[in-house]
């Protein structure tokens, strides 16, 4: 076996400005945690009415000085220990107004976290109702009231998949794919974008045009919306409403893979990645139907999952699949830094390789006397459209949420086998967005369970509410507020034991790498700054981060005397040009 | 009693001279006296409404730390609810006062 250094030792340290008040903005919520939301959001709305009870305190205050001004000069020592008795009032009324407010903020933000961790819509829209966003505010609107920074959160996060969807628009017309190129956009799609402009989402809600017959069906998602969660209502009626588009009724998307004959599965991909159709397969709400393939085929060819390692090591097979891919070789395996921190774990995932002809995902292998473990760093979406060559796609993506196998998914297991996994090796898997989904996925198979000790499992920023990861494995997920990804799934996370999330606003992590690929709060850097940060700053309130990372590290029985190797797999759709 | 009371009349929206045996003119201080009191209900109503928040059940410290800041705020509207009086009180008092400055200068013509 070829071992080289690794180039850089892996632990990056993200350039990170974290605001002091984050952990005034961050909520870990799992079993372990009894949070009667009803209760919190009441309280939200009751301190809203305290601000306004002290708003009127303030106006009557200001007229009393008015008029009491009016007669200085018939009693002008009177009207001066009048004045400053008022003013005195005025200027604690407006002392704890201002403290009030701030703790209104405070109480709205835990009661929108804990609503979203439940699931609970309505709890969640009366909050931010109260917090002056409300659903004309949706794309840009004004934000008043006292609350306004609140509906912001959610507000940037709606923007940051507006802004994504912009540059999917772009690059469809950039590439001549509309009218005359490659494939056919939806035109529908395309007039949302542009009509919507610059305040609204690029939706398209009708299907016109193809059939099932056209090209090979795949799949079939059909939405019913008197089944669908609450969370998935409000999405629609808070995001279809300001577009003029009902709430009711059910629809169904045919899709196909074949971009050439049927837009609606790029339109589903669309639906799935706006939070229109956050596929659900538990909820009966949304369901994939059709013809999906096993695990082992391709849902795109038919044929065998591509998955290539370029290294003769890990066999003849492997390098048959890169031969016929014609893709290039990753590297050999290489000794790295061993992850022994959590962030340092994230930080490797943007690292990983990504082109539209192929994904990448990293297995490590960790050595730590006659010890061995594994971490799979899987990373997420890098093409946004459905069946093409790189599996890290939109396809994936709906798959995934809708819990069925995925080409990713089944690379993921055929490589644990290849770099040689053995049953009964500890095993924890890490990974952002899509990867995160994967890692869930992965986590809840039961050849995987059956087969190996996964002991924990890290997200960050994606939709996991289908995961089904057992007591046994610890998983820590990791979701900010200002990112709508993790919303997707449109419920609240399981945990069967020993799970936990993190929300946190993620306006209080500003990271240079965010800036620079403008994903906003969906960033991988953000997450891995969240998390150096809570490294560093143990409290009561992320005890279960610490127990999450201590029971990560003694389990993979990481350490200094650790070491590491890196094995890269690249992962491709065989026979799709 | 002087001429320095002389600036009033352009205070008044209508003639002191043909007004001042009305309690008209002394509408505003006694306005004062009613605004005063609406902010005193007001901030009674703020300390009812903080009060009655029950914060039990959310999560350990961000409870404590929540409810301890609850506390510290009804302290500080108390202080603001006695103010208040003292501002009802004394705005109460101004209005005695130009009362009787202003029977004064009706009786002796100087305002």
């Amino acid at each position: 076996m070829v071992m080289t250094p690794d180039q850089d030792q892996g632990a990056d340290s993200v350039n990170a400005f974290v605001d002091p008040r984050l952990s005034e903005r961050l909520v870990v919520t799992s079993a372990s945690t009894a949070v009667d939301t009803d209760q919190l959001v009441a309280a939200a709305v009751s301190a809203a009415d305290v601000v306004a009870a002290l708003t009127q305190a303030g106006v009557a205050l200001s007229s009393a000085l008015w008029n009491t001004n009016v007669h200085r000069k018939l009693a002008p020592e009177a009207t001066a220990t009048a004045v400053m008795a008022i003013q005195t009032v005025c200027d604690l009324v407006t002392s704890v107004k201002t403290r009030v407010q701030q703790w209104l903020d405070g109480l709205s933000y835990a009661a929108l976290v804990y609503a979203g961790a439940e699931g609970d819509a309505r709890a969640f829209n009366r909050v931010w109702q109260l917090t002056g966003s409300g659903a004309n505010s949706i794309g840009g609107g004004a934000w008043e009231g006292p609350g306004a920074a609140a509906g912001s959160w959610w507000n940037t996060g709606m923007l940051s998949i507006h802004s994504k969807a912009h540059d999917v628009v772009n690059t469809v017309e950039t590439l001549g794919m509309l009218g005359g190129g490659g494939f056919l956009a939806p035109p529908i799609l395309l007039n949302r974008a542009s009509r919507v402009g610059s305040v609204g989402l690029p939706l398209a809600l009708e299907f016109t045009g193809q059939k099932a017959s056209d090209a090979g069906l795949l799949f079939r998602a059909q939405i019913d919306i008197n089944k669908a969660s609450e969370m998935f209502v409000l999405k629609r009626l808070l995001v279809a409403r300001p577009l003029g588009i009902g709430p009711e009724g059910a629809q169904t998307w045919w899709g196909t893979s074949d971009f050439g004959t049927a837009p609606a599965a790029l339109e589903v991909s669309w639906l799935t990645d706006m939070g229109l159709a956050p596929l659900k397969g538990s909820s009966g709400a949304i369901s994939v139907v059709g013809t999906v393939p096993s695990d082992s085929l391709s849902t795109k060819t038919g044929k065998p999952v591509g998955w290539i390692h370029t290294d003769n090591r890990v066999g003849s097979e492997a390098q048959k699949f890169s031969d016929q891919a014609g893709a290039a070789p990753p590297r050999p395996p290489q000794m790295t830094a061993t992850p022994v921190t959590a962030s340092a774990l994230l930080s490797r995932i943007g690292r990983l390789d990504s082109t539209p002809d192929h994904g990448q995902f990293e297995i490590l292998r960790h050595q730590t006397g006659q010890k061995t473990s594994w971490s799979v760093v899987v990373r997420g979406t890098q093409v946004w459209g459905t069946g093409q060559r790189n599996p890290q796609d939109m396809l994936t993506n709906i798959q995934g949420v809708a819990g069925a196998p995925s080409d990713q998914t089944a690379g993921i297991k055929e490589a644990m086998k290849t770099v040689g996994i053995k049953p009964g090796d500890t095993v924890e898997i890490t990974g952002h967005s899509q990867g995160g989904i994967v890692a869930g996925q992965l986590a809840s198979d039961q050849e995987i369970q059956q087969k190996y000790r996964v002991v924990s499992v890290l997200t960050a920023g994606a939709p996991t509410g289908n995961a089904y990861v057992p007591a046994s494995t610890h998983m820590l997920n990791l979701e900010s507020s200002r990112d709508i990804v993790p919303a997707l799934d449109g419920t609240a996370n399981l945990d069967l034991g020993n799970s936990a999330t993190v929300h946190f606003d993620g306006g209080m992590v500003k990271t240079v790498a965010q800036e620079n690929s403008g994903a906003g709060g969906h960033d991988l850097s953000g997450y891995t700054a969240l998390m150096q940060w809570m490294e560093q700053h143990s409290a009561e309130s992320t005890q279960e981060v610490t127990q999450w990372s201590r029971h990560r590290v003694e389990q993979l029985g990481l350490g200094a005397e650790t070491t590491t190797t890196s094995y890269l797999f690249n992962t491709a759709r065989l026979g799709v040009d | 009693m002087n001429g320095d009371y002389t600036d009033d009349v352009f205070i008044f929206p209508y003639d002191p001279f043909t007004k001042w045996s009305t309690p008209e003119p002394l509408m505003p201080s006694g306005a004062a006296v009613d605004y005063a009191q609406q902010a005193q209900a007001h901030l009674e109503s703020a300390l009812s409404t903080l009060t009655a928040i029950t914060l039990n059940d959310w999560r350990g410290s961000a409870a404590q730390a929540a409810q301890g800041e609850q506390t510290e705020i009804s302290a500080q509207i108390r202080q603001a609810q006695a103010s208040a009086a003292q501002a009802v009180w004394a705005v109460s008092a101004q209005r005695e006062a130009a009362s009787v400055r202003m029977v004064c200068a009706a009786a002796t013509g100087v305002y």
